[in-house]
């Protein structure tokens, strides 16, 4: 597969702080590639250098072989942007948002009349295409943003945290028209700083964390850097601080790596079956329920414990 | 440039679809323009609506001793900067004066004003004379072209008419004949003067004097209709275009303006666009409330190729000025409170509340620094009969100002969003 994208050292400073420190990766034509982190990692502010709207303090990205930096106008012709807020206009129809977007990108005349009933009919909102955008619900909002950035045809198109704050239904659109979409052949850069998101689509994924891209690869090549660690999920009571169990917890031998978050403990085990008395004892000696434990397989989750000693939603 | 026209048209058509906004475009300088016009009158008073210096006739045909009071009045020390009066001595002249606009009013003094107050029995110290049934009129001709002046005058009449009803004068009066005809000693006099004065103000005076006003047919000079009509139009664009102004902050906040941004189109497109979108917003709604002045309140705008160039440079200037809070505030908040400041004081300084001629001399200088003064003078002139070649200093006037503004806006633009 040729490669599409392929960012070479891309930094960007905002004053004193830097948001993007030297960022590297390819993407091959095809492929969904998926830039996982934490809020504030630096994901949107990659995504807003590469489709040309931030100016890289350093570095430059080839798109389609056109430089982000030099030939930007080109570049746009190429890519398809879906931010991650709601960028529509509440007082246009769904139908006239589409013909607005489609002119701007130089499109017109019945071209673009039945290119807009084609993309109406993709996300579902073709009995809905009269309709004033103010008048949708939270996901269809998101479907009609996803067909903006469609409209032009655009080789490759970049979806920022497409899902953040929605309903698990559209959610589950989101991604199956994700998929859909790839199949067609269009190449997605998705960021999301959800592991489940990025497991369920990506044929690569990128771990951004602190402006830094510390693992890029395929699932499995980046599972494999954990070893054949498990992963021990514990569930508590929502009012109790996880964070004093994690701590005594990675005490125990058993114990590699352990972090807290959302009444949840996560624990990277060798072997889940000899940690786990362990582990219920020690929560026992400071009076902690734990509710359920889920056992789970080396996953991203597991990769960005063991690369940041941090859950993914710390 | 089909860019710039989508980004103009999506614009206009946002900006036309919001009701609130064409209650405040449309129906508000229509509706302003109404009352003022109701509470002032369609036709007001002589290029000025300032109280000072109000032309007012007197005809006085009484001969009695109370009328002097009420001509004194008008010359008195206290209202000398307010009042400007004149006596004549017939009721047709001062109806005349009334009627050409050359005073605001005439306060006509009927023969039998002091007997119907003052019966000459009482001098002779009969108090019984005070159950005459005698009657008179003093009649305020207004000139209805100059309301407020008018009930300025028919107040001060209404004043010193009070002073009679209550007594004071005109016992006053009958104490000082009394004494000096000997009927009565200076040691009777304040036990007297209480008696006649409680007569007097018990004698329901009210229907010994009224007050008649009757409105003249004065129809040249200053018209509060139209001079509302474009000086609202033109206060109210500038609501409406700083407003439009900051819908480049606002689109940037929601995430269009990258959007657009991240479209193969240039910068200098998107800036034009919104430009575009403005002035078209703003030239719609002056033609709009220029036709409706016409049809619902009768005004004649004038040569309309002069109203035409007039109207697009009117525009023109407000779109700049609507651009310039949103070029250098930080958020839509900023711009809109920095708008609505400047919109309100060149509101004021440019006479969209009150004529130009009123204001002090500096402020007419100071106000031609805003596209409201400018456009004010141009339109009312034309109204009144002005030519093509007589507004063309107006017209260029304004179109000197939008080039700058939009030279400045651009400029910001451009470091805003480099």
């Amino acid at each position: 597969m040729p490669v599409i994208l392929e960012a070479q050292q891309l930094v960007k400073k905002f004053k004193d702080f830097t948001a993007v420190k030297g960022v590297s990766f390819e993407i091959q034509a095809g492929e969904i590639f998926s830039l996982l982190g934490p809020n504030g990692a630096g994901k949107t502010t990659t995504i807003s250098m590469l489709s040309t709207l931030l100016a890289p303090t350093s570095g430059d990205a080839q798109i389609g072989g056109h430089s982000v930096v030099h030939e930007p106008m080109a570049v746009r012709q190429l890519i398809g942007v879906v931010p991650q807020e709601i960028a529509l206009y509440d007082d246009l129809n769904a139908a006239e948002n589409l013909f607005f977007f489609g002119r701007m990108h130089g499109m017109g005349g019945a071209a673009l009349k039945q290119r807009v009933a084609e993309v109406l009919e993709q996300v579902g909102l073709t009995d809905r295409a009269k309709s004033r955008v103010k008048t949708f619900s939270g996901g269809m909002k998101r479907r009609l943003n996803i067909g903006v950035g469609l409209l032009h045809r655009p080789q490759m198109i970049f979806m920022d945290e497409p899902t953040v704050g929605i309903d698990p239904q559209s959610r589950r659109n989101i991604l199956d028209a994700v998929k859909e979409l790839n199949r067609q052949g269009l190449t997605v850069l998705y960021t999301t700083h959800y592991m489940e998101e990025a497991q369920e689509l990506s044929d690569r994924v990128g771990i951004i964390d602190h402006g830094e891209l510390i693992a890029c690869g395929t699932q499995k090549e980046l599972t494999q850097l954990v070893g054949q660690h498990e992963t021990l999920r514990l569930h508590l009571n929502d009012e109790i601080n996880a964070d004093d169990l994690a701590q005594k917890l990675e005490a125990l031998p058993q114990i590699l790596k352990a972090s807290a978050a959302d009444h949840q403990v996560v624990l990277m085990v060798t072997e889940a079956e000899e940690a786990l008395p362990g582990v219920i004892a020690t929560a026992n000696t400071l009076n902690i329920k734990i509710r359920s434990v889920d056992i789970e397989e080396p996953n991203l989750e597991a990769v960005f414990l063991h690369l940041t000693g941090r859950a993914l939603r710390d | 440039m089909k860019k710039i026209f989508n980004i103009a048209l999506k614009d206009l058509l946002i900006n036309f679809r919001d009701p609130m906004g064409l209650v405040l475009m449309l129906v508000a300088p229509l509706a302003l323009t109404l009352v003022i016009a109701a509470a002032f009158g369609g036709v007001g008073g002589g290029g000025s609506a300032g109280l000072a210096d109000i032309p007012v006739v007197i005809v006085n045909h009484d001969t009695g001793d109370l009328s002097p009071y009420l001509v004194e009045a008008f010359y008195s020390e206290e209202l000398a900067e307010l009042v400007e009066p004149s006596t004549v001595d017939d009721d047709a002249a001062a109806r005349a004066a009334v009627d050409a606009d050359e005073v605001a009013a005439a306060v006509i003094i009927p023969d039998n004003f002091s007997e119907s107050i003052l019966p000459a029995g009482l001098v002779q110290g009969d108090l019984s004379s005070l159950d005459s049934k005698m009657v008179s009129v003093v009649e305020v001709y207004a000139n209805p072209g100059r309301p407020v002046s008018a009930t300025v005058i028919r107040s001060i009449v209404d004043t010193v008419l009070n002073q009679f009803v209550s007594g004071r004068i005109g016992s006053e009066i009958t104490i000082n004949q009394l004494i000096a005809s000997g009927r009565l000693s200076p040691a009777e006099a304040q036990q007297q003067g209480m008696i006649i004065g409680q007569s007097l103000g018990a004698a329901e005076p009210i229907e010994r004097i009224t007050l008649s006003e009757e409105t003249g047919t004065a129809s040249s000079g200053f018209n509060w209709l139209e001079y509302s009509a474009p000086s609202l139009a033109i206060l109210f664009m500038m609501f409406t275009l700083s407003a439009a102004g900051r819908t480049l902050l606002i689109e940037r906040d929601h995430g269009t303006l990258p959007r657009m941004l991240v479209s193969p189109t240039s910068r200098a497109e998107i800036l034009g666009g919104k430009l575009l979108g403005n002035f078209l917003t703003g030239l719609l709604q002056m033609t709009i409330l220029i036709v409706a002045g016409g049809f619902l309140f009768g005004i004649s705008w004038g040569n309309p190729l002069a109203v035409g160039l007039l109207t697009l440079a009117v525009v023109a200037a407000v779109t700049g000025w609507g651009m310039l809070p949103a070029a250098f505030a930080r958020t839509p908040g900023q711009a809109n409170a920095i708008g609505t400041a400047i919109t309100l004081t060149f509101g004021a300084a440019a006479g969209s509340f009150v004529p130009r001629g009123a204001l002090p001399e500096w402020l007419q200088k100071a106000g031609l620094v805003t596209p409201n003064a400018w456009g004010i003078e141009g339109y009312y002139n034309l109204i009144k009969g002005a030519t093509l070649t007589e507004t063309i200093p107006a017209i260029l006037a304004l179109l000197v100002m939008a080039i700058i503004l939009f030279g400045i806006a651009v400029l910001a633009f451009r470091r805003q969003y480099a």
